[in-house]
């Protein structure tokens, strides 16, 4: 009996033990979990807010990022002489808006296209760029003095008009 | 014995299941420790590009940012000269000594009217004159061919290998108005149909201007509404009969160059350069003064050279790693002081 006694509460005490270990096993593994999903969930629920929720800012945003580090470079390059001729330099339709110039000693030119309501196309002989998610795109010439000095971009975001300019890297006298 | 095996045993059994056990909940934990990586892996990568998209617009932004700064500055400059230049009393050079500190250092205002327009310059001039001697090894007739087959340049670096480069970038530029009496008839004519798109018009105009030529006659203002007629609001500004070049600004050795040309047939000219050098140091040069120094009459056609106004003027402004320089139109009411109105014809970003 003491035997059975001593085997018995030896084998609680192992019993016990094996318990205990599967026990911290059970709370290190919940915790791992509840970590995991700590750190998952909000990076999964962000990138599915991004693309709901907060995604047509983020386009709009992303859009005015680019038209505003594009635009000015592709303007710069249009380096009319003083002396040219407005009319010939700078042509326009309801949907397209062009402007002739000399890139080195070749002819080139800058066209800003209406592709859709928010759809914005620039094309050179070089580029070919489009920018999507300027809602109410409007284009028109930005005019000094009834000179035309660039272009002049508007869109809506967030139920507010947006505007951006872009001028010529020269102007005609 | 026995019970020595077997309290052995039990433990030795019992560790065993726990092993076991214990590899069980070991896989749990190894698959939720995956699990944490990936995701803190995922979040890194989240968290990484999300940083580079806001460095990228950060860069774009900031460099955005400089140049706006530079144009404001280049603005600023444009708005202190008009408001505070009186041109009857002071130089533009001397305007620019009183208030360049103002602006960013390494910054330069100068007067692009000191300069011979080389879109406009008669070849006459470059033949007979000291300007000859700018040539870098070629004829006048090589640069009259150059100029007529693929002129007229918006850049001076398009005539770099027909001067000489110390002469090219002090004595000559590419931006005037085209004085009637006085720019080279076939460029005035190219420049003409190029502005107002009609080649009709501008042989039109080439030929009356001819006449005046023939007959040795310069034009003034009133001649040259009367030949241009209707057709003035489309020529607006670029050709007139405002002198290329402002006395006042002109460095010496465009003055000797002209003021020796033969062609103008003046006495003591290098004593007219400095009398006119002497007078203009302290206040600006008036026509009527410079008609007295020259010793000329109001028609002569070295007066159509030589003026006392700045119609265009050229800025430099720093900024990190590049300069911004710009060209612009100057125009002065008939006040007195008169007021001046300025306007960018030309902007160029070039690194520094």
């Amino acid at each position: 009996m003491p035997r059975l006694t001593l085997r018995g509460t030896k084998d609680f005490i192992c019993r016990s033990r094996l318990t205990a270990s599967t026990f911290v096993e059970l709370v290190v593994t919940i915790f791992l979990l509840t970590a995991f999903a700590a750190l998952a969930f909000p990076v999964f629920w962000g990138a599915s807010k991004a693309n709901t929720s907060h995604s047509i800012t983020a386009a709009a945003q992303r859009a005015r990022l680019s038209l505003s580090t594009i635009l000015p470079r592709l303007c710069e390059e249009v380096r009319p002489p003083y002396w040219a001729n407005p009319d010939k330099v700078f042509q326009s339709s309801g949907t397209e808006w062009k402007v002739y110039y000399r890139n080195g000693k070749d002819s080139d030119s800058l066209i800003l296209r209406k592709e859709s309501e928010s759809r914005l196309s620039l094309v050179t002989s070089e580029t070919n760029i489009s920018i999507d998610n300027l809602n109410g795109l409007a284009i028109d010439w930005w005019k000094q003095e009834k000179r035309i000095i660039g272009f002049r971009i508007q869109w809506l975001q967030d139920n507010q008009t947006m505007e951006f300019h872009a001028a010529w890297g020269s102007f005609i006298l | 014995m026995a019970a020595r095996q077997s309290n052995h045993g039990v433990p030795r059994c019992v560790g065993l299941i726990h092993l076991i056990g214990l590899r069980e909940n070991a896989f749990a934990t190894l698959t939720a420790v995956c699990l944490l990586l990936l995701a803190a892996a995922f979040l890194a990568g989240s968290v990484l590009s999300s940083q580079q998209l806001l460095l990228e617009r950060n860069r774009a932004e900031k460099a955005i940012e400089v140049r706006s700064a530079t144009w404001k500055a280049g603005q600023a400059l444009l708005t202190a000269l008009q408001e505070t230049w009186n041109a009857d009393e002071q130089t533009l050079d001397v305007w620019w000594v009183q208030h360049s500190a103002v602006f960013p250092a390494g910054s330069s205002l100068i007067s692009l009217s000191a300069r011979v327009n080389l879109n406009t310059m008669s070849p006459f001039l470059l033949k007979d004159s000291e300007l000859n001697a700018t040539l870098l090894g070629r004829s006048v007739e090589d640069f009259t061919t150059y100029r007529i087959n693929e002129g007229p340049f918006s850049k001076i670096e398009d005539y770099k290998d027909f001067f000489k480069p110390a002469n090219l970038n002090a004595m000559y530029c590419v931006h005037s108005h085209f004085n009637v009496n006085t720019a080279d008839e076939i460029m005035l004519e190219k420049v003409l149909a190029a502005h107002t798109g009609s080649e009709s018009l501008a042989a039109s105009i080439h030929a009356r201007l001819r006449e005046f030529r023939t007959n040795r006659q310069v034009l003034a203002q009133s001649d040259w509404d009367a030949l241009i007629g209707a057709d003035k609001d489309t020529i607006g500004e670029l050709v007139t009969v405002n002198p290329e070049l402002d006395v006042n600004t002109v460095p010496p050795d465009v003055l000797y160059a002209i003021l020796r040309d033969p062609d103008f047939k003046l006495e003591h000219p290098d004593a007219k350069v400095q009398s006119i050098l002497a007078s203009r140091g302290s206040k600006p040069l008036t026509s009527d003064i410079l008609r007295q120094i020259l010793g000329v009459g109001k028609n002569s056609l070295l007066l159509q050279y030589l003026g006392t106004r700045t119609y265009f003027v050229q800025g430099k402004i720093p900024e990190a790693g590049s300069v911004m320089t710009f060209v612009a139109t100057v125009t002065y009411s008939s006040d007195s002081p008169p007021k001046i109105a300025l306007r960018i014809l030309d902007t160029e970003w070039t690194s520094s």
